[in-house]
């Protein structure tokens, strides 16, 4: 499907990528996170062709990535990009024109479903419908690959749960490789199949969603107990409140004690741990 | 599938132009209106020589080559399209434009311009400042399409350099040109020369010619900036 070789993007002094390696090749739902200015828009900008690396490559269905050599089955759409100021209707004529394989039939009923009307145009959206509409462009875009940047950045709730149900749908139809940059992890969790970690420019982590179920656990109980039970394994995170001691870990699952409790470590409590900071004290 | 893009593309382009036209068409409405009201209603005496109302058309080629770059290039991209067919597509624009123009261009001159020549008044056309009626409206049709082309060849490659150091570079370079060769006459006998070559040439083919060249080139200089472009 798609893979990075070795790929650096500098802005000027900064750095938005540094010696990026990653090769994707199952089709499916990937959760791609990362904390802000870590790199996953660059990652994205860059698989789609509208930036160039300044070093390693970058390839999409074995082809190079370039500036003139975008990929014909790369769809990059940015939630706050903006669009010819015509009628709904119209912009997915325009849409179809642009995209050989668009699905202007889905694309019509993912429309009803965010109950979007198709006499407005885009600039009399509000902020969330035009984010709707930019995301509906990329899941009827009948590309292999998508990449969707914040793509329920102003959902209200009701409207976040209808995307995460057409975007299962859209996989279910045929399947793609569909990239999801989102800071809303909890609902992303439910979705995704793959998980993609990027911190200061690099992958951190690039493992299933079962992985995650399986390694990833909280351990809770009186200090003493809880560290002899997780000692030589990877922690991730730790709380200190009075003598009890919470060890996030990601590493092979402990034997349930008498002492101490196992829970489950939820999606964002694991990336908090994994990137953030590792020890809070109260 | 690759050319049903590329002409769904243009065809984008042609629909949002929208500013260009309406531009174009209230100077040429204009022009219009005051043209019918001092030569046909008051026949007022306005000199000998009043600048055709085709002249006034070609600002819509011009117009477009700077607006499409400038206005739909990343609103294209955000419907997922890609540079290289933007490239493509914008030159089929241009070609379509330039030929509609120069031929709407042609119509007036021998149409409208006939009415206020009737009237007393004497037109200029640049059909006939630029000689390109020595060969008959047909190769005049296909000079003016190919100098209207590779001005939006120029102006399209220009705007998508604006922004960059390279842009501010040829747009320096291009005040000094006109500034600085104008004076000096070596400089000014090269730039007489390009001017002969691709306006005044005696030979229709040779200046049809070095207007699809320069053109060309031009317009492939437009991919270092379009590389660069941010979307």
């Amino acid at each position: 499907m798609f893979e990075f070789t070795q790929v650096t993007k500098r802005y000027g002094k900064t750095i938005g990528l540094d010696e990026f390696s990653l090769a994707v090749s199952e089709p499916g739902i990937y959760c791609l996170l990362g904390k802000n200015g870590a790199g996953k828009t660059t990652m994205m900008r860059l698989l789609a062709g509208h930036i160039a690396a300044t070093s390693g490559t970058v390839a999409a269905d074995g082809q190079l990535v370039g500036r003139l050599s975008m990929p014909h089955s790369v769809y990059y759409v940015e939630s706050t990009a903006s669009q010819f100021n015509v009628r709904l209707d119209e912009l997915l004529a325009y849409a179809a024109k642009v995209n050989p394989g668009f699905d202007a039939e889905f694309a019509r009923m993912m429309a009803q479903r965010f109950e979007l009307d198709f006499r407005r145009r885009f600039r009399q959206l509000s902020f969330g419908m035009k984010t709707m509409v930019n995301t509906l462009l990329a899941l009827a875009s009948g590309k292999d690959t998508l990449l969707l940047d914040e793509p329920v950045l102003g959902f209200d709730p009701v409207k976040r749960r209808t995307f995460y149900e057409l975007l299962s749908e859209c996989c279910a139809e045929r399947p793609k490789t569909v990239l999801v940059s989102t800071h809303i992890i909890d609902e992303i969790e439910r979705a995704s199949e793959q998980l993609l970690i990027i911190d200061h420019g690099q992958l951190k982590l690039y493992c299933s969603m079962a992985e995650i179920d399986e390694k990833a656990y909280c351990v809770v109980g009186p200090a003493s107990q809880v560290v002899s039970a997780t000692d030589g394994l990877n922690i991730i995170g730790e709380t200190t409140a009075g003598g009890f001691l919470s060890r996030s870990v990601f590493d092979r699952r402990v034997p349930q004690g008498d002492g101490y409790a196992i829970t489950k470590l939820g999606l964002q409590d694991f990336f908090i741990g994994l990137v953030g900071d590792k020890r809070e004290e109260f | 599938m690759e050319t049903n893009t590329i002409l769904g593309m243009a065809k984008i382009n042609f629909r949002q132009s929208k500013t260009a036209y309406l531009v174009s068409g209230i100077v040429v409405a204009l022009f219009m209106v005051s043209e019918i009201i001092t030569s046909l209603i008051l026949r007022l005496d306005r000199g000998e020589v009043t600048t055709s109302l085709s002249c006034y058309v070609y600002l819509l080629p011009l117009l477009m080559s700077i607006l499409i770059p400038a206005q739909n290039f990343r609103k294209l991209m955000s419907l997922g399209a890609k540079c290289l067919d933007f490239f493509k597509a914008c030159i089929l624009n241009y070609l379509c434009v330039s030929a509609a123009v120069s031929a709407l261009s042609m119509a007036l001159m021998l149409s409208w311009d006939q009415l206020i020549i009737a009237s007393g008044t004497n037109t200029l056309n640049l059909f006939e400042v630029f000689g390109f009626m020595r060969g008959g409206p047909l190769v005049a049709f296909v000079q003016m399409t190919a100098l209207l082309l590779l001005l939006c060849c120029a102006l399209h490659s220009l705007t998508l350099a604006q922004g960059r150091w390279y842009g501010y570079a040829v747009d320096a370079a291009i005040i000094a040109v006109i500034s600085v060769f104008t004076p000096i006459e070596p400089l000014r006998n090269a730039e007489i020369w390009f001017f002969n070559l691709i306006i005044f040439h005696q030979l229709a083919f040779v200046q049809i010619i070095a207007c699809l060249v320069v053109a060309a080139a031009v317009y492939l200089a437009g991919l270092v900036p379009l590389r660069g472009k941010r979307v």
